[in-house]
């Protein structure tokens, strides 16, 4: 089952959370509008708006896997960026995709992720 | 390195207060005779204020980096189209870089930026008209 409306605020605060679970300590996400921040010791260091492109497609799943893969790899850079060095470590490609209900969402290989974070029911977006 | 690994240095030439509609019919121009633009592998559009650049890697990920030659500062908002989908957005107080992944840029599609840029003095600039073909 597909959204038939997916917002980009939903998606925004749902990847926002996922996000945060998985960052390097003193790294911290929030959603902000459509938009992810990521914080580090509480400043921010930059943003993905990425999820505000759902709202020109908002009942394609392709869109959402775009839109997820784009805020995980600007959060990548802006993680790396101030760590100076890749993370996560290898600097694994972004990926998502929706299988059923679930957006899956990770980071390096699809079969064997380097980073797994938890999938986002579809129905919530 | 990372910034020289990962940021791609090809981008889409910057040019101060030109208009919105200008550059959107222009855009749409450049995109009808696709057979015209260069590849996305290396290539750099110079503006009047600044700079954009766009390199493809091997696995036909597409870094892009977008800089005023004065003033990175102030707002930026930057569109990312393949073959006039919109597959990524970014808006921030410096200049934006990023990469879209492979699976959203198939072969033989056209990737295009629309840049916009305000600096910390309140001048505006526009990316100029631009677009690549993914190799």
């Amino acid at each position: 089952v597909y959204p038939t409306a997916a917002s980009s605020h939903r998606l925004a605060s749902a990847l926002a959370q996922r996000i945060d679970s998985v960052l390097p300590d003193g790294f911290d996400s929030l959603a902000a509008g459509g938009r992810v921040e990521v914080f580090r010791d509480g400043l921010p260091i930059g943003s993905s708006a990425a999820p505000e492109i759902v709202d020109s497609a908002p009942d394609s799943p392709a869109q959402i896997e775009t839109a997820t893969r784009a805020a995980l790899s600007s959060v990548q850079d802006l993680v790396s960026e101030t760590l100076t060095e890749p993370w996560p470590e290898g600097l694994p490609a972004a990926g998502a995709r929706v299988v059923g209900s679930e957006l899956r969402l990770w980071f390096g290989d699809e079969a064997a992720p380097v980073v797994e974070l938890v999938a986002i029911s579809v129905d919530d977006l | 390195m990372y910034r020289h690994l990962r940021r791609a240095t090809a981008v889409v030439a910057i040019v101060a207060a030109t208009s919105l509609g200008g550059a959107a019919a222009a855009s749409a121009e450049t995109l009808n005779n696709a057979e015209a633009l260069p590849s996305c592998l290396d290539h750099q559009w110079v503006g009047n204020s600044g700079v954009i650049n766009v390199r493809t890697s091997p696995s036909r990920t597409i870094a892009r980096n977008v800089a005023d030659n004065v003033d990175n500062g102030g707002q930026w908002t930057a569109l990312v189209y393949v073959d006039d989908r919109l597959v990524d957005k970014k808006v921030q107080n410096y200049n934006p870089h990023g990469s879209v992944s492979p699976l959203d840029s198939r072969s033989g599609s056209v990737f295009r930026l629309d840049i916009t840029h305000v600096d910390t003095k309140g001048k505006s600039s526009h990316s100029v008209p631009n677009g690549c073909i993914v190799p």
